[in-house]
């Protein structure tokens, strides 16, 4: 669709005035007019001829109306598809609506008819409610609480939003996509948490709480009908026992049996008395018997051991007589060996004194020997002790080393280098005066012809010619020692060292060094002689002399041999040893004699006690009197006890051999006792236990717990299904919430996406290098990404954001327009902050969208826009 | 000779699954049953009515519930009541005996031991009481060496017949022709609680108050009428029951219209005494499966209990349905990512499960959320 013209009847400050605007070319038409020159008016009348039907009287079309009132109209002549036609509409009076093919001048559609027309042929074809893209001065952005917040709903409508909304809507879904997820996520959230679990104050907790608290009274309610199950099992095991216990047939035969058991017991007591009765007697009889057989037994007893005594007796007296003979024989055998001994201790004794006397003789004769080297040792050392008391003698004289020498020889040396210097530096003079002249030299008479120096002002007297003055050239003998200080150290040294001359002080020192080599010679030889010094040996000697009574003055005697016949003290030793060992066999010998001699005597001793205890015993078993008649009076009592004994034997075995089985009797007794006992005890244990299950019983059966636990346990099993249920649901309303979040961003990401690719070309001539984003949202740049610096749109400065927001509609509008669907687009005074420069690049961005697009710009600023170009379209008025 | 014969009756059973109201409703309905039964009795000229075990649910049942059993029992002097204890009042309840015997009036027989009652000259009544839960052995064994004279021989047991079962899967051991066997003129069985012949003398009489949704036919007691020992006895069911456990498995098929499928299925009268369980299966469209919803909303409060179980009823691919939810866009690619989640293929049967509710609850929240 383009739009063509548009005409005003009483319109607003056109009131009483038909107004026209155009022509409107197919690309870019500029309409440039002062503020109140009534652009936005035409505009405000375009989206009324567009959107309200022309019955409304809503504020919207009063808006329209002039203040002197009366019918509003509005004309716009469009092209669709080549065709142009004429759109009319009057509100508030004589209201009317009119499509006319401006080809032929028909009225084509009228009144609701042509309503319809305008909803399929320009809204509904565009997808959009004006069919076209207007950006106006301050309503640059969409967000109604953004920059254009004060806005007017008309205004809003205008916008981008309005525009493309429904075909946004169409593949995001919209206001009923949004109303949908809403729902869906309040009923998710009223259910669960974002974990999905059941929700504090939700159905589905309080199910979950009731399916815990039925679990709770399902698990107390098993409990108790498992109190009633096993009360109702003791019961019933309780009265099963007791019908058992009570049986009559049962009772009466205990009791005979236990009649019966007594009985038999009691008799059984009985015989078991008698038995221990006979058996009682049958002990004393055998008592008296054997009372009667150990009295003979002990008369022939005695009879026997009476005449054993005689013969044992005898016995023992041979046996000590030889005991006797053996033990003297040891006796002497024991002081032979003794006397040996002793005589081999006194020759070991003298043996032992002839060593000792050997070994004193061998250790003075060691002495004296020791003492006679000593003496070659003091020989030997008197000749170096000589040397070196001479060395030291020498050594103490001299005085003068090396380095004396030394300075001696050098002084002598500079000595004679002085004078053989002076001697060529310094000028000579000598005199031979007559004989009877004389010649002075500073008051000394000079020698004939004997050469003086000049090294040193001279008055030279000459008899007869008076005095010469000399004087040595200057500079002569410079540098030159003086030989007289040198001549006086020299002649001080010497006299230090006490020789008249060097040649002296050298042999002095030759001497030196000979004696000090001679000392250490000496020494060495000492040493050798004596490494303990000499004074050890003087203390050794004088020692010796003092044990040995040697005087020292007295000659030493010469060395004494030992006598041949002389035995040495090894000899003696091996001697002492010998006898040692023959002691030592002795010793043996004499222990065992020993031990022989106290056996002998103790089998003396003991043969003669068995001999006396004999003897006693034989006094004391003399025979008594009356001992035979005695005897034959007990064999014959015994005999009668033997004849009782046999009587009782008998009886008692009778006795036993007919006796009832005392334990057995007892036991079964016992038994019938017991567990008689034992079935009045139960019985009234069984009672008790009746009395205590009947009362847990009734507790649970009144308490209709197996009824409760089938009740809870069918709510509980409803309660789970519920709570499933919800489960499900919830999962259901989570899965549904992503699915449909998933759908829209794939929507939008789709449509978007050529949106984008129209745009990013468009901005990059405004913002080389930048890149942008999105907001699906708001269907507008939301951030702006230049030199990787993200920004929001909204920081960006007035002028850099009503040409983004240009220039995004204007990517709508390529858009579109590839898609078949022109729209015009249209700048009311869009371009208000954008500067000089920016501007230009805008024109010139317009200019070329408008090759293929209808732009249509409207604007205050005539000067800046006079560049824009296009077609300039113009507002005329006339009156009606 | 006439004779009622019913078992299961099941006093004091809770419900626990239902609402306060509905409980307290079916265990009054159980209460009455055994007055309708003495009704029966009296309306057929019965002479007797053999309870075959199950009277109670529970081995100690309050004792309020025990004196009104015998109370109503005791409003019928003229006929004899003969209980057997059943499984689920075996003699272990030995609490529960002990007081009914203590407290029951004359015209109750209690059958606690397997020996030979005598009712009147004629009748020998052969009683086989399970000592406990699950006795594990046939206790009618013995009633082939019972010596009843000329009298007529009617068996009374309780407890799965082999090669058939028992009502809740426990051991079944009785002979299926243990009347035969053992020259029963007939033998009144309780446990299973639908009326079912087993042989022409071998019946279960059922409950005569439905306690389930297990699909049972009409809750009754049999009538049996036997001219003389040895004759085949004529057994007739007699309705009892007051409520109505409908069990309502409907299956479904997109293109058919599941609204008017439920409801020709559920019944026209008596709503207010019929339980029903819906449970849908098969397939169907988004739509029809909303609308199916909505009429079991409508419905749900004309029956004494509604319930309704989609758990197994799938969604049937319908544009149309999906068109609904969206004809294009982001909520119609959510609609369709949905519903390839509804497919069973490399799923778990929960996903699928999450993922069917997902889709119709999208389904649900679209249609009141319509398109611009």
């Amino acid at each position: 669709m383009k739009l063509r013209q548009l005409e005003l009847t009483n319109v607003r400050r056109f009131g009483g005035q038909k107004a026209q605007l155009g022509p409107f070319g197919d690309g870019l038409t500029t309409i440039t007019a002062e503020n109140e020159a009534g652009k936005s008016t035409f505009f405000d009348a375009l989206h009324a001829l567009f959107f309200v039907p022309h019955g409304s009287s809503s504020q919207e079309v009063k808006s329209l109306q002039p203040y002197s009132g009366g019918a509003a109209s509005v004309a716009a002549v469009v092209e669709i598809d080549g065709t142009e036609f004429r759109v009319e509409k009057s509100f508030l009076v004589q209201k009317s609506a009119k499509i006319i093919d401006c080809s032929s001048g028909q009225v084509i559609k009228q009144q609701g008819d042509a309503e319809a027309w305008i909803e399929e042929n320009i809204n509904k074809v565009n997808k959009g409610p004006a069919g076209l893209l207007w950006v106006r001065q301050g309503a640059t952005h969409v967000d109604p609480e953004g920059k254009d917040k004060d806005a007017s709903n008309v205004a809003a409508r205008r916008d981008l939003m309005s525009s493309v909304r429904g075909q946004i809507d169409a593949v995001t879904g919209g206001r009923r996509m949004d109303k949908i997820v809403e729902q869906c996520r309040k009923e998710l959230d009223a259910l669960a948490t974002k974990g999905l679990k059941a929700k504090a104050g939700s159905p589905w907790k309080a199910i979950e709480d009731k399916v815990d608290e039925l679990l709770g009274r399902k698990e107390r309610l098993e409990a108790d009908v498992k109190v009633l199950s096993q009360a109702l099992a003791v019961k019933r095991q309780a009265k099963s026992r007791l019908q058992a216990l009570h049986d009559p047939q049962k009772q009466e035969a205990r009791v005979h049996q236990l009649a019966s058991a007594e009985e038999a017991y009691q008799k059984a007591q009985q015989h078991d008395r008698s038995v221990t009765d006979a058996d009682k007697a049958l002990q004393l009889i055998v008592a008296e018997k054997n009372q009667l057989i150990r009295q003979i037994k002990d008369i022939t007893d005695t009879q026997e051991r009476r005449q054993k005594l005689v013969d044992e007796i005898t016995l023992k007296e041979a046996q000590t007589s030889d005991l006797r003979a053996v033990q003297r024989k040891s006796d002497s055998a024991l002081a032979d060996a003794k006397a040996v001994i002793a005589q081999k201790e006194a020759e070991r004794r003298d043996l032992v004194q002839s060593l000792s006397a050997a070994r004193a003789a061998e250790k003075s004769l060691q002495k004296w020997e020791r003492l006679r080297v000593l003496a070659d040792l003091t020989l030997q050392l008197s000749v170096p002790q000589k040397k070196l008391w001479d060395a030291d003698v020498i050594l103490e004289r001299t005085e003068i080393t090396q380095t004396d020498l030394d300075h001696l020889v050098d002084l002598e040396r500079r000595i004679s280098i002085a004078h053989e210097q002076r001697r060529a530096q310094f000028a000579k003079f000598s005199v031979e005066p007559s004989k009877s002249g004389t010649a002075e030299c500073d008051g000394f008479a000079l020698e004939h012809k004997k050469e003086t120096l000049i090294d040193r002002p001279l008055t030279l007297k000459l008899s007869g010619f008076g005095a010469i003055n000399l004087s040595p050239a200057v500079g002569a003998g410079a540098g030159i020692e003086d030989p007289d200080a040198l001549e006086a150290e020299h002649a001080a040294a010497l006299q230090t060292f006490g020789v008249p001359s060097v040649q002296d002080a050298r042999n002095a020192f030759n001497a030196g060094q000979g004696a000090a080599n001679d000392k250490t010679v000496a020494l060495a030889e000492i040493r050798g002689l004596a490494p303990d010094g000499v004074e050890a040996l003087d203390e050794e000697w004088q020692a010796l002399c003092k044990e040995l009574g040697h005087s020292q003055d007295d000659p030493l005697p010469d060395s004494a041999s030992p006598q041949p016949e002389d035995l040495s003290a090894e000899q003696i030793e091996a001697q002492i040893i010998g006898l040692d060992d023959d002691l030592e066999d002795l010793r043996s010998n004499i222990q065992a004699l020993q031990t022989a001699v106290t056996q002998a005597a103790n089998d003396v001793a003991e043969a003669t006690g068995v001999l006396n205890h004999l003897l006693v015993e034989k006094k004391f078993l003399a025979k008594p009197q009356g001992e035979d008649a005695a005897l034959v009076s007990l064999q014959t009592s015994r005999d009668d006890e033997a004849a009782k004994e046999e009587k009782a034997a008998q009886t008692l075995a009778d006795l036993k051999l007919n006796a009832p089985d005392l334990n057995v009797a007892r036991s079964t007794h016992e038994r019938l006792i017991s567990a008689d006992k034992a079935d009045r005890d139960e019985v009234n244990k069984l009672e008790r236990e009746l009395a205590r299950v009947d009362g847990a019983i009734e507790t649970q059966s009144e308490g209709a717990v197996e009824e409760k636990l089938a009740e809870v346990s069918d709510q509980l099993e409803k309660a789970v299904e519920r709570a499933k249920r919800y489960e499900l649901q919830a999962k259901a309303l989570n899965m549904l919430i992503a699915h449909l979040d998933e759908a829209r961003k794939d929507a939008q990401e789709t449509y978007f996406e050529p949106i984008r690719n129209e745009l990013r070309p468009l901005l990059a001539q405004l913002h080389a290098g930048a890149d942008f984003e999105l907001d699906p949202d708001k269907m507008l740049v939301g951030k702006i990404i230049r030199n990787g610096v993200e920004d929001d749109i909204n920081v960006l400065s007035g002028g850099a954001y009503e040409q983004i927001a240009i220039l995004t509609r204007l990517a709508f509008a390529k858009l579109f327009a590839k898609q078949g669907r022109q729209v015009p687009l249209i700048l009311d005074d869009a371009l208000v902050h954008t500067d000089d420069e920016r501007i230009s690049t805008m024109f010139d961005m317009l200019s070329h969208a408008a090759k293929d697009q209808q732009i249509i710009v409207l604007s205050c600023r005539t000067r800046a826009f006079s560049d824009l170009g296009g077609t300039r379209a113009f507002i005329e008025t006339k009156a009606i | 000779m006439r004779f009622i014969h019913t078992a299961d009756l099941h006093l004091a059973k809770p419900f626990g699954r239902f609402d306060a109201d509905t409980q307290a409703a079916l265990r009054m309905a159980r209460l009455d049953a055994l007055r309708r039964l003495g009704d029966a009795a009296r309306t057929s000229n019965a002479e007797f009515i053999l309870i075959a075990g199950d009277t109670f649910d529970a081995e100690a049942p309050p004792s309020k519930v025990v004196r009104r059993a015998l109370d109503v029992m005791g409003e019928f002097p003229d006929l004899q009541w003969v209980l057997l204890p059943g499984n689920h009042d075996s003699l272990a309840a030995v609490d529960l005996w002990e007081r009914m015997e203590r407290d029951k009036p004359e015209n109750v027989v209690l059958a606690l031991t397997p020996d030979v009652i005598e009712l009147g000259d004629q009748v020998a009544i052969l009683p086989a009481p399970p000592a406990v839960r699950n006795p594990g052995v046939d206790l009618t064994d013995w009633m082939t060496d019972a010596s009843t004279d000329e009298r007529f021989r009617f068996g009374l047991a309780h407890g799965g017949i082999l090669d058939f079962g028992s009502e809740e899967g426990t051991v079944a051991v009785i002979r299926p022709d243990r009347a035969e066997l053992s020259n029963l003129d007939y033998l009144a069985l309780g446990d299973w609680h639908g009326q079912k012949s087993i042989t022409s003398r071998t019946w279960y009489s059922g409950s005569p108050e439905a306690d389930s949704f297990k699909g049972h036919a009409e809750a009754g007691a049999l009538l049996v009428e036997i001219a003389a020992p040895g004759d085949v006895p004529q057994v007739t069911p007699v309705p009892i029951g007051q409520f109505e456990w409908r069990l309502l498995a409907l299956e479904f098929f997109a293109g058919a219209d599941p609204v008017e499928q439920l409801t020709e299925a559920l019944p026209a009268s008596d709503r207010d005494k019929t339980l029903v369980r819906f449970d849908a299966s098969g397939r169907l469209g988004l739509l029809e499966q909303s609308q199916l919803r909505d009429t079991c909303k409508q419905i749900a409060d004309d029956f004494h209990y509604f319930e309704a179980i989609f758990d197994r009823l799938g969604i049937e691919q319908a544009v149309d349905d999906l068109d609904l939810i969206a004809t294009g866009g982001a909520l119609r690619a959510a609609a369709d990512s949905l519903f390839e989640a509804t497919d069973l293929q490399g799923r778990t049967a929960e996903d699928v499960q999450i993922a069917k509710i997902a889709l119709t609850h999208l389904f649900h929240i679209s249609q009141q959320e319509p398109s611009q």
